[in-house]
């Protein structure tokens, strides 16, 4: 049993790992990070295997523990900026090649938390104003009004990007 | 518009440095069951324990009832620091406070060692909390700083650490209570509540967990919740033989939100944790 789950669970890593990696990246903006909130994914998703696999919700439930764990992540006592307490945090490694992140990229990460997550989740990935409010335990009105203003803000980076 | 944004935004940005092996993932998912294992048979033994408690006091209690109240105590989970991934302790360096690996925390890690500042007392250790796998590793710890007690995680990698410190006993009674909590926050699982919201304002306690007394909009200040907070509520609770208090808030656009307190720590009353907690709030740091 453990065989058949450990090579099931293998092939849809091997294959979903790279896109869930980078929703990972286009919420939290950091390679490190997003690896951590993948795999940190992945585990809970393997200890639920058996049943996730059946019903076929692999990806969406790693979809929504990185949506939520990132959330949680901002939460961290290093990561308030009123905590007042010591704290350092790990450098980035390897930055992402200068051609590889665009003007539009920027704007996204320079986007609140939530805005940046109702974006990515409703207009890259293409979940509808319901999904995306059950993945970020947000009202649906919520969603509209952060999909909005989020969009208005990559829309005025793109028309400046093409100036 | 949708289906350009959708195109632009995939080619915004790459696909990143190479992925780890996925067979390091199927490790971490096949402990990751074995811990779930034992926290199941903990739980039934605590339950077995506890049924067992209930027939030897019905017995023993020749007045005792069949209706009468009974609070199990909820069995915890075993610790993240029962399985860690590398034993023993790291070497540990004492460094000048300007030491580059430093950072200008008072520990890190660097390069599998541990730096601590010169005159940093470490007082407890719990080796890899998170649990994580080599070359990644992690520690708590107890530090006597400056003449004050400090608790630390340390997450290192070999690049670099990440260190997150706070004042010992500010919202727990003890260094494993706050590293349980702060793993249950790197996983992504439920922090440490206690109770939840039912309906409006109502907190309603978790199992094992008995409700004292509560309030519903606790007059904690701004920087704890604004005019705008959907609710907010505080309640004294006992779990486990403690008394604790919890302040809740559900704020516009997120989850409602729970900060336990034990009163060993804080206040021996409902009221003086209010002051405990405005103090708290109004100084900037909050209760986490």
């Amino acid at each position: 049993m453990t065989a058949e789950r450990d090579a099931a669970f293998s092939e849809f890593v091997h294959g979903r790992r790279p896109h869930l990696r980078r929703v990972a990246y286009a919420i939290c903006g950091d390679w490190h990070r997003a690896d951590d909130l993948v795999q940190t994914a992945l585990v809970k998703l393997y200890v639920a295997w058996p049943r996730l696999h059946s019903e076929g919700r692999e990806e969406a439930y790693v979809r929504t523990i990185i949506v939520r764990t990132n959330i949680d992540e901002h939460r961290r006592p290093w990561r308030r900026e009123r905590s007042g307490l010591p704290a350092r945090e790990e450098p980035a490694r390897e930055p992402m090649p200068l051609e590889e992140r665009s003007a539009l990229f920027a704007a996204l990460q320079a986007l609140p938390p939530m805005q940046r997550k109702v974006v990515v989740l409703r207009h890259w990935l293409g979940l509808s104003v319901a999904e995306t409010a059950a993945d970020l335990r947000i009202s649906q009105g919520t969603v509209k009004s952060h999909s909005s203003r989020g969009l208005g803000a990559l829309r005025e980076a793109l028309a400046a990007d093409r100036i | 518009m949708d289906t350009d944004i959708r195109d632009e935004l995939d080619r915004s940005f790459g696909y990143g440095p190479p992925l780890d092996h996925v067979d390091d993932i199927v490790e971490l998912g096949h402990r990751a069951v074995r811990r779930r294992r034992l926290a199941l048979a903990g739980l039934a033994a605590g339950c077995c324990l506890a049924a067992a408690g209930v027939a030897w006091s019905v017995v023993d209690s020749p007045g005792a009832s069949s209706g009468r109240d009974v609070t199990v105590q909820p069995t915890q989970a075993p610790s993240a620091t029962e399985s860690p991934a590398v034993a023993g302790d790291p070497p540990v360096e004492y460094v000048d406070a300007d030491h580059p690996g430093l950072g200008g925390a008072d520990v890190a890690y660097d390069d599998g060692v541990l730096l601590v500042r010169e005159g940093v007392e470490i007082l407890e250790q719990v080796a890899n909390p998170l649990d994580r796998r080599p070359p990644r590793t992690s520690l708590g710890l107890a530090l006597a700083v400056d003449g004050a007690q400090q608790w630390a995680l340390v997450a290192g990698s070999p690049s670099g650490s990440t260190v997150s410190t706070v004042p010992a006993r500010q919202s727990f009674p003890d260094l494993q209570t706050w590293l349980d909590d702060q793993v249950a926050l790197d996983r992504g699982e439920p922090t440490l509540a206690l109770v939840s919201f039912g309906t409006g304002a109502e907190l309603v306690a978790e199992p094992g967990v008995e409700i004292v007394q509560q309030q519903p909009s606790p007059q904690v200040g701004a920087e704890f919740a604004g005019p705008d907070a959907v609710h907010t509520a505080v309640a004294e609770v006992r779990w486990q033989g403690e008394r604790w208090f919890v302040l809740a808030r559900e704020l516009p656009g997120s989850a409602p939100e729970y900060f336990p307190t034990a009163a060993s720590v804080s206040a021996p009353t409902l009221a003086g944790f209010l002051e405990f907690a405005r103090a708290a709030y109004s100084g900037g740091a909050g209760l986490r």
